[in-house]
């Protein structure tokens, strides 16, 4: 960006008289609302641990205040006008603060409202531009998103006239999608570290807690040794699929995916919603995520993966947890396709890549228990034996996962087993190759090929397989850049 | 002391670097090998860098960068007319094709 601000500075291009506009009078109000919220936690926090500490509350009272001024400071000092060359937007009072972005770069627009953007009706704006995390405005008023959202993607949506500029709905939520929701790993890890945060707050009521729980679990015991177990097990599993069931209906309330010409939207969220328009045309390849319990329940989740939203916002859902029958439907529906690269048959790994995943699995654990038993003899842990034959079976599964193919536009790779995930990479997108081969693969003849890509995380590595293939596969799947290497290398061998 | 010994040679003998017509290729590493190959066509920026102590004995670090979100490309210990030479080679291409698929 410094860049283009740099060379801006020569051009006095039209549009200079373009005059400033001021965010939406309401960001005086929603942004310290919104930021409060997130602070009352800490200032409940603070305040229990003081007590009646003056200067806590004074330092709380001076936080708040800073948070409040923010908001009238934001409305104050920010600017912003398009031009028919840059988006502009200057902030910041003592410290200026200008940013210059060509149109062109323009990739993709954000929309997110917390719940007192929502209330108030304004929307905070964030504008891709495939480098960094994009500029941010914060915020102006719905009507105007919408017309600064139609205004900058206006050049970068490729619109064919033959199709209709009508939206045609892809894809939106409905009440059986919930069904996905407790098996999901990551609600379970947000649920824990809530539960651990609440847990944190309420250790000082410990004693009380303590002998509450005590009485309950107590009162069973005297009929069963085993049941305070059984009690335990079963209310950290409610807790789990409730509490990731209603972060689902959090993230993903109202869910709807549409396609307009070229542009696909996104919208989603139940008290803080999030808008999302990408570029069609940006979007370099696609992603299965299938976890674990989901995929045992025949559900996984799309993702796409597409530049200019900076590496955080690179993996957009294109729909969350569902039946493996919908995403296939709703890919097809995407690509305009019946043959979609995420549903062929891919070609196995060789089988020293099972031993490899085997030795990583297993030998870990077996090293603990053989450990464990010879220090302190097999009594009491004898239970440690049990972990070895799901270390064998993750092992295995790791080795079933993994898997790669070859269509006429996409390189697909699939790996993992816990976190399964199948990525479909377009083959003109790939704009570089690593290739590893640590000592141990070298041994085995094996490679771990990487294919770079400016979308998504970056990188998509097709592990180990065998060395002379995967140099084979990446000569394949773009002519001309490792033909040079691959001769060489033969050579070498020799 | 023996890491000073021993890295240096070591390095020299796995560390290659090769310019051809379509790609740049690097290959580093001994326990764990990797090659690196970057295309000419989607390279974005070429810097050179020489640090005082490289500057004396005329060494340069060539940077490549291109829009993969993987991080830039690196050759370390090039001599400084073969650092200009390629910087040079690379900025020329990189100016002339279009294309570098952001």
């Amino acid at each position: 960006v410094s860049q283009d601000t740099a060379l801006a500075a020569h051009d006095e291009s039209p549009g200079q008289d373009v005059p400033w506009k001021r965010i939406d009078a309401r960001t005086a109000l929603a942004q310290p609302l919104d930021r409060l919220a997130h602070l009352v936690p800490f200032i409940i926090l603070s305040a229990v641990v003081s007590g009646e500490n003056r200067w806590i509350l004074l330092l709380n009272a001076l936080a708040a205040s800073m948070v409040c001024g923010s908001g009238l400071s934001a409305w104050l000092t920010t600017r912003y006008r398009v031009t028919d060359e840059y988006l502009e937007v200057r902030r910041g009072f003592l410290i200026r603060n200008q940013a210059k972005v060509p149109r062109e770069r323009i990739r993709a627009i954000d929309f997110t409202s917390g719940y007192a953007y929502r209330i108030l009706r304004i929307t905070h704006v964030r504008i891709g531009t495939g480098q960094h995390r994009g500029i941010t405005l914060t915020a102006v008023s719905r009507p105007e998103g919408t017309r600064l959202r139609t205004e900058l993607l206006r050049g970068v949506s490729v619109s064919r006239p033959t199709r209709s500029a009508k939206a045609e709905p892809l894809a939106s939520f409905a009440p059986g999608w919930l069904r996905y929701a407790p098996l999901s790993l990551s609600g379970w890890a947000v649920v824990t570290t809530l539960a651990s945060l609440l847990f944190n707050i309420g250790k000082h009521y410990e004693a009380e807690l303590m002998s509450t729980a005590a009485a309950v679990t107590g009162q069973f015991a005297a009929h069963s040794m085993s049941l305070p177990i059984v009690l335990i097990l079963t209310t950290v599993a409610v807790v789990l699929a409730v509490g990731s069931m209603g972060i689902y209906v959090l993230n993903f309330w109202n869910f709807e995916l549409k396609r307009t010409d070229d542009l696909l939207h996104i919208h989603r969220g139940l008290l803080t919603t999030y808008d999302r328009s990408l570029a069609g045309h940006r979007v370099r390849g696609y992603e299965l995520i299938e976890e674990l319990f989901i995929r045992w329940a025949r559900g996984g989740k799309l993702t796409a993966l597409t530049t200019g939203l900076g590496a955080a916002g690179d993996r957009v859902i294109l729909l969350p947890a569902n039946p493996l029958r919908a995403v296939r439907r709703l890919f097809a529906e995407l690509l305009r396709a019946d043959v979609t690269p995420l549903h062929i048959n891919l070609a196995r790994h060789p089988r020293a890549a099972l031993r490899r995943r085997l030795v990583r699995t297993v030998a870990p654990v077996l090293v603990a228990t053989v450990t464990v038993t010879c220090i302190v003899g097999v009594g009491p842990w004898l239970w440690i034996w049990a972990l070895l034959p799901p270390a064998v079976a993750l092992g295995w599964d790791r080795y079933r996962s993994l898997g790669h193919a070859m269509t006429d536009d996409y390189l697909v790779s699939r790996s993992g087993s816990i976190y399964r995930h199948t990525v479909a990479l377009q083959r003109g997108n790939i704009i570089g190759w690593r290739v590893r081969q640590s000592w141990g693969q070298r041994r085995a003849d094996l490679m771990t090929l990487t294919a770079a890509t400016a979308a998504g995380r970056g990188g998509y590595s097709v592990v180990d397989v065998d060395a002379a293939h995967a140099l084979r596969l990446a000569a394949r799947a773009v002519p001309g850049m490792i033909d040079d290497m691959l001769g060489r290398d033969e050579r070498d061998a020799r | 002391m023996v890491h000073v010994a021993i890295m240096p040679r070591l390095r020299f003998r796995v560390h290659r670097w090769e310019l051809t017509a379509e790609a740049l290729y690097t290959r580093t590493g001994w326990l764990t090998v990797s090659w690196e190959i970057v295309p000419v066509s989607r390279v974005q920026t070429v810097t050179t860098y020489s640090g005082p102590l490289e500057r004396r004995i005329g060494l340069s670090t060539l940077t490549v960068t291109t829009a993969s979100a993987m991080g830039p490309m690196s050759i370390r210990g090039l001599s400084d007319g073969d650092a200009s030479k390629l910087a040079d080679t690379l900025a020329r291409i990189a100016a002339v094709t279009p294309g570098d698929a952001t």
